[in-house]
């Protein structure tokens, strides 16, 4: 067999084609072995890929309506003044409506206040997309969704919504369309509420109060006829705006239905001349600058001339009257006579420490800047020293007010609720010993003076009476347009909180004697208001003095 | 023809059982990760959900603190508990201070 082999070496065996024929397959079989793993490699990479490193998608799947939020407004207690809910916006496609009447007047058994033509109109259309309505309760989405249109959709969007409206309009404000802050602490705090996970913010106010000081101003308002009203509360040692009411008020969730009347904050946006509420300010800065004592007597009974022009006294005294008198029967002589010696530079420089002479310095925008004489003589230092010529906001005069029942200290108003963390900015204004002089003496106008009808039993009242006339369009000011006010501080022991009333263009009223002044009106609203809020507020009621303190010189 | 190297019976045996362990790990590891990632996704699709109902119950509870207040609003306790139960503010006179009743 080998010689065979040997003798023909060019002639291929049988072996050898089918060694080629297997050589070639096994060659062929690795190049798909090679592909076909190359292939599976591939798919396994991608698996692997897919499997391991595919992005998270379930975020998408959360609900829109947490997408855009804004944080609560609540009072200093927890109660609910402004949320965000979400409502609903209804959408409709016309192509799929089938019959736009049925459709319409399945959707008016909702909400009725659509006009139906308007809508028929609407869903005949030939447009791919229209909105109907927005501002659904999720009630009313519910009752739209069970009717089954197909052509009917919603889309959710959120809403401010103020459950405890009317009340404390004008201190919490409103937001526009987009959620933004358009008025009051809305737009004060706007960028605290609207951060993203913003926690809750707590303003200073407390419902119960400013319940209770608008119902009475409203009910003084009626009485009066009076033409608007203001009120303020504010705790003077932490200066925390506790109640800010304003009359007319308006309601926030309707807010484009409101009058510009109603929505205008009077408390903090009107300036009057406040008259005899001024006096406790310049006994105030007389005692401080040693220019004269409780003790010393003012001739109030006889006519008191200052630069050619007579100071006139509404009841003129018939006897001299000691400093405590002058300001318990509201005397512009005496209180004309401490003006003289205080003088326009030092009167200005107490002004401007008590915040009278520039807008009050709170976190809201509306505030506005006291009206102040251009030119500061000698008659506009005694004026001023009784409350005329010199335009201020109710709030300011209170803050004012506060300062001076406060031991002399200015607080900085807020209408945020104060914490540990967030300590008020003050100034001394005052000595302690003046500060109680005049709260002694303020005490005086209500147990003795014209300040009468505000005393409440137990909580130590303290205060002003402010009866001044509007300036009339003919020059001078006219009698019969009157602006009353009354400040009060209570309780007497330890003063905590200050609160003004003021009544724009009071009337006499049945049981007042043809009288329209502060002591008729203002007085026994704040009296009424003290009454309802003292018992609620801490630390409002007098501390009953013990023997050892009684005797106390 | 050159013959490479020849492999004993017991070196094919263990060849054969490396193969074999290597097939079933790797059988093993697939099913593992199947599992896994099985579970992550309905962990996943568990979280969703969860996310979804917190969300749905925030805004009832939004919706029904809302509610409270409007309910609880002072207008409207003051005009309920005058009409129905005849209340009225407490009077000062009515009150007293709590060191007087002790004291």
């Amino acid at each position: 067999m080998s010689a065979v082999e040997r003798q023909a070496p060019a002639i291929l065996s049988v072996a050898d084609v089918e060694y080629a024929a297997v050589n070639e397959g096994r060659i062929r079989i690795r190049i798909s072995l090679v592909l076909f793993l190359f292939m599976i490699g591939i798919v396994i990479v991608r698996l692997a890929e897919v499997a391991l490193f595919s992005p998270d998608s379930h975020r998408r799947a959360v609900p829109m309506a947490d997408m855009t939020t804004r944080a609560d407004l609540t009072d200093r207690n927890g109660v609910l003044l402004a949320t965000t809910l979400s409502t609903y916006s209804l959408y409709a496609e016309p192509r799929r409506i089938w019959n736009a009447e049925e459709t319409a007047d399945a959707l008016l058994r909702v909400r009725a206040n659509l006009d139906r033509s308007k809508l028929v109109g609407q869903l005949k259309s030939d447009r791919a997309f229209v909105w109907l309505d927005r501002g659904l309760s999720p009630k009313e989405h519910q009752a739209i969704f069970d009717l089954g249109h197909p052509g009917l959709g919603f889309r959710t969007e959120p809403k401010r919504v103020y459950p405890a409206a009317p009340l404390a309009a004008h201190f919490v404000g409103w937001t526009d369309i987009d959620l933004q802050g358009a008025a009051a602490s809305e737009r004060a705090l706007n960028g605290r509420l609207s951060a993203p996970d913003a926690p809750d913010v707590a303003l200073s106010l407390d419902t119960r109060v400013q319940f209770a000081l608008g119902e009475e101003l409203a009910a003084a308002m009626d009485t009066f006829s009076a033409k608007s009203a203001a009120g303020v509360v504010i705790d003077v040692t932490t200066g925390e705006l506790i109640a800010m009411v304003s009359l007319p008020d308006f309601n926030a969730n309707a807010v484009g239905e409101a009058s510009p009347e109603s929505r205008f904050n009077t408390a903090a946006m009107a300036t009057y001349d406040l008259g005899s509420v001024f006096k406790p300010l310049t006994v105030a800065m007389a005692l401080q600058e040693g220019l004269t004592e409780r003790e010393e007597i003012f001739p109030v009974h006889k006519p008191y001339n200052v630069l050619g022009k007579y100071i006139r006294d509404d009841h003129p005294s018939e006897v001299p009257l000691n400093l405590d008198g002058v300001l318990a029967e509201s005397s512009n002589r005496g209180t004309a006579m401490l003006a003289q010696r205080i003088g326009a530079e030092r009167q200005q420089y107490y002004l401007r420490e008590l915040g009278l002479l520039s807008r009050v310095p709170y976190e809201l925008q509306e505030s506005a800047r006291p009206q102040v004489q251009s030119r500061w003589g000698e008659m506009a230092t005694v004026t001023v020293s009784y409350g005329h010529g010199l335009a201020v906001t109710p709030l300011a005069l209170v803050t004012a007010i506060a300062a001076t029942v406060n031991d002399g200290v200015y607080v900085q108003p807020t209408v945020v609720k104060r914490d540990a963390s967030r300590q008020p900015e003050t100034r001394r204004v005052f000595t302690s010993e003046t500060a109680q002089n005049v709260v002694e003496m303020m005490r005086f106008t209500v147990t003795d003076g014209t300040g009468r009808r505000a005393d409440v039993p137990g909580f130590g009242v303290m205060g002003k009476t402010g009866t001044a006339e509007k300036p009339s369009a003919t020059g001078g000011y006219d009698r019969d347009r009157l602006v009353t006010s009354f400040v009060a501080a209570w309780p007497h022991t330890s003063p905590r909180y200050a609160m003004i009333i003021t009544l724009d263009e009071p009337q006499a009223a049945e049981g007042t004697f043809g009288y329209a002044t502060a002591g008729w009106n203002a007085a026994p609203t704040a009296g009424r208001v003290i009454e309802r809020i003292g018992p609620m507020l801490p630390g409002s009621r007098e501390a009953k003095r013990t023997a050892a303190l009684e005797v106390t010189p | 023809m050159t013959q490479g190297y020849v492999f004993t019976p017991v070196e094919r045996a263990s060849r054969r059982l490396g193969l074999f362990l290597l097939i079933v790990i790797g059988v093993l590891l697939t099913v593992a990760l199947f599992y896994v990632k099985t579970g992550a996704k309905e962990a996943r699709a568990e979280v969703v959900a969860l996310e979804r109902q917190i969300s749905t119950e925030r805004t009832a509870i939004a919706v029904l603190e809302a509610e409270k207040a409007v309910l609880t609003n002072p207008v409207r306790l003051r005009e309920l508990s005058t009409e129905r139960l005849g209340l009225a503010p407490i009077e000062v006179e009515a009150t007293r201070a709590r060191v007087e009743v002790e004291g």
